[in-house]
């Protein structure tokens, strides 16, 4: 499939294709004919989706360019580059995250609307997500349940690409090949036919893994399809397949087990495969008034099999399948300052789990089985009045399972000047429980403020900092209930581009502690730093980062010692050459060396980290 | 709190909505400093009550159509050529568009479309070349891809003034070079054009190179080039575009036709010279 791809794209390569606008002519290269780069420096004032004026929640995005320039494979290896979201990196498709110290069970992860998240546990595989497709990830940082629902800790949110609007398929293909029999390969083909546009993309990452039983091998397709009503709306399909298979690590089995087995070690291998669909209309019902509508269905087939390592016998088999199903409608009314938006969403999940262990352990109870489905109805408004911006939400969330929930945010923003922006924000919010397993998980709501600056005032540099605080209760934590405070600041900055050349830089401070016994928690980790040195001429471009996060782990769990380590900063190199700018098309070499100085980033000595390595590739667009 | 969200939801949802939407959308495609001066220049002359501003950059891929049709405004400024290609699919709402060069701007005027360009028109160079540099054969490398139409102007231009343009096409900057070799003793002066395929940091060397050893003037479309060889350059002045833009949005806004307002060029341009480039090359010229 892959080679078919390239030989489409080389084929489509030296036939003509329309000139590539957006990456050769943008407004600052257009500019810099006229002007010298120092002159045109005035650095973006937020990275905010929306204006400035509208945006007072904590939100990061990340475009299809940053992600380029990264060389990254997956969304667990961009969201790793993201200030505030934690993610701890095991290898293969197993992948921990967390967004400003909430666990990822208080995180939705949505593509094209759709959660990625399972229902058992409600853990995505975000190493499995190719990012070849993306054109923005959104970051929400911090409750946002009167939006999407159970949101306590925040929504990470994948936009994929669109159709490109040219007659002429345009596209991509890329390869790399790195250490340890590392391979990626993607292609994607994009055009418009009439009013039907087309965007298709494909792929295949494996990795023989740098520990022991860690292979991975994963593929995924995608396809959109977009029929345009004209200046009435639109008419999108989107159908996204995933799967994966990868080498878990090497496990001990704990000690109390070994009189009555007859070996101690086990491997661990994962299979999942996913499928998501969607079906959306967006409308112009008046000039005032819009509908969008969207259907949306869901596999999921996760198998999870344990063996003893030197027998080859079967320890543990676990099997989750899953289906969903659901609908949303959304109104959207602008009049005068208000941007009203109000709606419904319903979700139907079926989850099933059969687990069998190894008999002189017993059986688990199998299967099990569970249904929830929801219904929620939300309204909001943005009031936007010459400096100022008020939005206020409200929520309500009916579920089978865990009852009824209220949510409500109030944000405000002011632009003090035009290059400095304050926003504010208080926001409860929830998560559901999670259908098998843990009953415990279950009501965990928050409430949570947010206040921040964003300002371009200092000469040279964008700064963004802020500070938050939230509290939440029956928060399931090693098997207690707890209320959770969590408190902090962070800051992000950038410095203008000065011969091509720019510095960057992530801080995130969270103080987490038990809100009783105001006993500071562990494994929430407590500070993570991103720094980051640059250059980028259009034609060769460079980036050194590097990335910390005191994990802020216990020296034993459970009474056993996972021997975590975590003082070194990870340093990578990012480098990119493109090697041909043709009017049609081009192409870059790129090349990365992870972990240049061997730095140790692990919170469990199973999961140590790859030492340095080095991969390299070709991307050609077109 | 749900009390109080509600409470407040209600008031407004009461409010009546007063109908103080937007009168001007604009849309701009990144923070540069020249779009911004464009963008306060428009302000000083339009003489709206209320403008919203979407910048493409901050927006980073969101719907910007769906957004400025929402917004209802009465005329959409596009700042730069991101912005014009974005909001082109607007029919109904008159657009004005600012900080964009001809190339883009050939296939997007229409009933609703018109604005301001941003180059000097063709006339004012050649006459500068044939006036003031006294020059009659005119030199010009292009890609006709990037400057095709500003060339067929300035073949109608040298018409009408009897100059003889010199024309080669390059496709790529090596190209360029290559051809500017061949206009030896053909030009007595170059006109360089804002293409990016032959002004290069590399082709600026070869064309400083070819000016003193040639003894050919050069004249630019941007002052920046005069520290590069150039004896003259034609300079626009952003926030003075800005200005001419919104007293053309003014004249829409107050009832005139988008389609009647033909684009205009930069109203205000000024000369500016390199006087030690003139001085060797024999030249006057004044500011």
């Amino acid at each position: 499939m892959v080679i078919s791809a390239l030989l489409v794209c080389f084929t489509l390569l030296f036939t003509g294709a329309p000139p590539l606008h957006a990456a050769e002519e943008s407004d600052s290269n257009l500019l810099e004919l006229y002007y010298e780069p120092s002159d045109l420096a005035v650095s973006a004032a937020t990275r905010s989706p929306r204006p400035l004026s509208r945006s007072a929640e904590d939100i990061t995005v990340v475009t299809a360019a940053e992600i380029e320039a990264q060389n990254a494979h997956n969304l667990a290896e961009v969201l790793n580059r993201v200030p505030g979201v934690q993610v701890d990196l095991r290898g293969g498709l197993v992948t921990d995250y967390s967004l400003l110290g909430s666990s990822f069970r208080h995180v939705l992860v949505l593509v094209d609307g759709v959660s990625m998240s399972n229902l058992s546990d409600n853990a995505a595989v975000i190493a499995q997500i190719p990012v070849g497709n993306i054109e923005r990830i959104e970051i929400v940082k911090g409750p946002a349940s009167t939006a999407w629902g159970s949101a306590l800790g925040g929504v990470i949110n994948v936009i994929t690409k669109s159709p490109r609007e040219t007659a002429i398929p345009g596209g991509s293909a890329s390869f790399s090949g790195g250490e340890r029999g590392t391979r990626d390969a993607q292609g994607e083909l994009t055009g418009t036919m009439g009013r039907l546009g087309y965007y298709l993309s494909g792929g295949n990452v494996r990795s023989d893994g740098f520990r022991p039983h860690n292979a991975s091998d994963s593929n995924n397709l995608y396809a959109k399809l977009l029929w345009s009503l004209r200046d009435k709306g639109s008419i999108r399909f989107t159908i996204n397949y995933l799967k994966g298979a990868a080498g878990e690590g090497v496990f001990p089995l704990p000690a109390r087990l070994l009189p009555i087995l007859s070996e101690g070690t086990v491997t661990s291998d994962l299979e999942t495969s996913r499928l998501t669909s969607t079906l959306a209309l967006n409308y112009h019902l008046t000039e005032r008034l819009a509908l969008d509508l969207a259907l949306k269905g869901s596999l999921l087939d996760a198998d999870s099999r344990r063996y003893f390592l030197t027998s080859g016998d079967t320890f543990q088999l676990v099997d989750n399948k899953e289906e969903a199903a659901g609908a949303s409608a959304l109104l959207t009314w602008r009049q005068g300052l208000h941007t009203v938006v109000g709606g419904m969403d319903f979700d139907h999940g079926h989850t099933k789990t059969s687990s069998d262990t190894f008999t002189l352990l017993g059986t688990f109870p199998a299967p099990s089985e569970g249904t929830n489905d929801k219904w929620g109805f939300f309204l909001n408004d943005t009031i936007a009045w010459e400096r100022f911006t008020l939005t206020p939400a409200l929520r309500y969330d009916r579920t089978s399972r865990d009852g009824e929930f209220w949510s409500q945010s109030l944000g405000a923003t002011v632009n003090l000047t035009d290059r400095t922006l304050l926003r504010a924000n208080y926001a409860r919010g929830y998560s559901l429980s999670t259908i098998n397993f843990d009953p415990a998980f279950t009501n965990e709501r928050i409430w949570a403020i947010h206040a921040g600056i964003e300002t371009t005032e200092i000469p040279f540099l964008w700064l963004k900092a802020g500070w938050f605080r939230n509290t939440a209760r029956d928060v399931a934590v090693n098997g207690e209930r707890l209320r959770l405070l969590k408190e902090g600041f962070e800051v992000e900055a950038r410095t203008t581009p000065f011969f091509d050349t720019w510095l960057s830089l992530g801080y995130v401070f969270i103080d987490a502690r038990n809100a009783d016994t105001d006993r500071r928690l562990q494994e929430i980790p407590r500070q993570t730093w991103d720094l980051g040195l640059h250059y980028d001429d259009r034609t060769f471009r460079g980036a050194l980062l590097g990335h910390y996060i005191w994990w802020n782990e216990p020296s034993t769990r459970g009474g056993i010692a996972f021997n975590a380590r975590y003082d070194d900063f990870i340093w990578d190199l990012n480098l990119g050459w493109k090697a041909y700018k043709g009017q049609n098309a081009e192409a870059e070499l790129f090349f990365t060396g992870h972990n240049l100085f061997n730095g140790r980033q692990y919170t469990n000595e199973i999961f140590v980290n790859p030492s340095r390595w080095f991969e390299g590739g070709l991307r050609i667009k077109w | 709190m749900n009390r109080l969200i509600l409470h407040i939801l209600a008031v407004l949802l009461l409010w009546g909505f007063p109908a103080f939407a937007a009168e001007v959308v604009v849309v701009q495609g990144e923070r540069l400093a020249p779009f911004e001066a464009a963008f306060h220049g428009f302000k000083d002359t339009a003489g709206v009550r209320s403008v919203e501003r979407f910048v493409l950059s901050d927006l980073r891929g969101a719907d910007v159509v769906r957004a400025v049709r929402e917004a209802r405004p009465r005329l959409v400024l596009a700042v730069g050529r991101d912005a014009l290609a974005r909001v082109r699919d607007i029919r109904e709402i008159p657009v004005v568009y600012v900080m964009v060069p001809p190339s883009a701007t050939a296939d997007a005027t229409g009933r609703n479309v018109t604005g301001i360009e941003m180059d000097v028109p063709a006339e004012r160079y050649l006459s500068l070349c044939g006036n003031g540099l006294g020059g009659k054969r005119v030199g010009i490398i292009y890609n006709p891809a990037k400057t095709g139409a500003l060339v067929q102007e300035a073949r109608q231009a040298a018409e009408r003034l009897g100059i003889t343009l010199v024309v080669r096409r390059a496709d790529d900057p090596r190209e360029a070079v290559r051809e500017l070799s061949s206009l030896k003793g053909k030009v007595d002066t170059l006109w360089l054009l804002p293409d990016p395929t032959v002004v290069t940091r590399d082709t600026m060397e070869s064309f400083a190179l070819f000016s003193q050893q040639n003894r050919v003037p050069v004249v630019a479309f941007a002052a920046k080039y005069l520290q590069q060889g150039a004896v003259a350059a034609i300079e626009v002045d952003p926030a003075d575009m800005g200005r001419q833009a919104g007293r053309m949005a003014r004249r829409i806004l107050d009832g005139a036709s988008p389609q009647a307002e033909t684009p205009e060029h930069p109203a205000k341009t000024r000369l500016k010279v390199n006087h030690s480039v003139a001085q060797h090359l024999g030249i006057t010229l004044k500011e």
